[in-house]
């Protein structure tokens, strides 16, 4: 199985069953069947935004359905290589090249540098994202990045 | 997919749930309707594949009439207007 770098816009998508993206995200995980990296500031990012939108019955679907992938160890793969203080010193070291270019806030630059880590530490298939500045940022730090757009905006859409 | 098996039919037909495990199937045992235990190939991968966990986010999505925005972007797109305004 391919093992796959999602920032949180895209695993929040996936798990979410009414975010915009829910469709092409799921669509392209049914097709290459990802393992996704797993760690402390993903899962901490990932888990707050499914909190706080624990406020109907998608939410509650969502968040359960986090919580049995989490339990799994292997769907969501727990990287105990990513530890949050030598990520922040890629992630900087990543600033300190690309931040005057870059739109890209702070937590993306975690998310790249974490991809980026793994990347040469054991090897890293995709990195998945929703977010054009994420990606273009990943892109640059020389991950092969797969960017879900939406192609027209979804019949009832709500904004 | 997992069968549910009851533990007295586990008792009564060993051999061929058995036969079954061979085949790739898996199963759940109940004991008083309640579960017990799970059964897998033993070449089988124990944790469940996505459209298993997901199950119920895909059930949920077919019923969706609308959708939200993602809130990861919704954010990025609020530090950027309040960039601007700064």
């Amino acid at each position: 199985m391919p093992l796959v770098y999602a920032d949180t816009s895209a695993l929040f998508a996936f798990f979410h069953p009414r975010d915009e993206f829910s469709q092409v995200v799921t669509d392209a995980v049914l097709q290459s069947v990802p393992d996704f990296v797993y760690w402390s500031f993903l899962r901490y990012e990932l888990r707050h935004n499914l909190r706080q939108s624990r406020t109907d019955s998608d939410g509650e679907v969502a968040w359960k359905a986090l919580r049995a992938g989490e339990r799994t160890h292997a769907r969501l793969r727990w990287q105990s290589d990513l530890r949050a203080e030598s990520v922040i010193e890629v992630a900087d070291e990543l600033s300190a090249q690309t931040a005057l270019a870059s739109k890209a806030g702070s937590a993306d630059f975690l998310h790249v540098a974490a991809a980026r880590r793994l990347q040469l530490l054991s090897g890293l298939d995709e990195f998945w994202t929703c977010d054009a500045e994420q990606g273009a940022l990943a892109s640059a730090a020389g991950l092969k990045v797969r960017r879900f757009e939406l192609k027209t905006p979804p019949r009832g859409s709500r904004r | 997919m997992i069968t549910d098996i009851t533990s007295k039919t586990l008792h009564e037909k060993t051999g061929q749930v058995l036969d079954r495990l061979r085949r790739g199937e898996r199963f759940r045992v109940l004991r008083d309707g309640e579960p017990e235990a799970l059964m897998v190939p033993v070449d089988a991968a124990i944790d469940p594949e996505w459209p298993e966990i997901m199950a119920e986010v895909l059930a949920a999505r077919k019923q969706a009439k609308s959708v939200r925005e993602n809130p990861i972007l919704k954010e990025r797109k609020a530090r950027n207007y309040a960039a601007r305004l700064r």
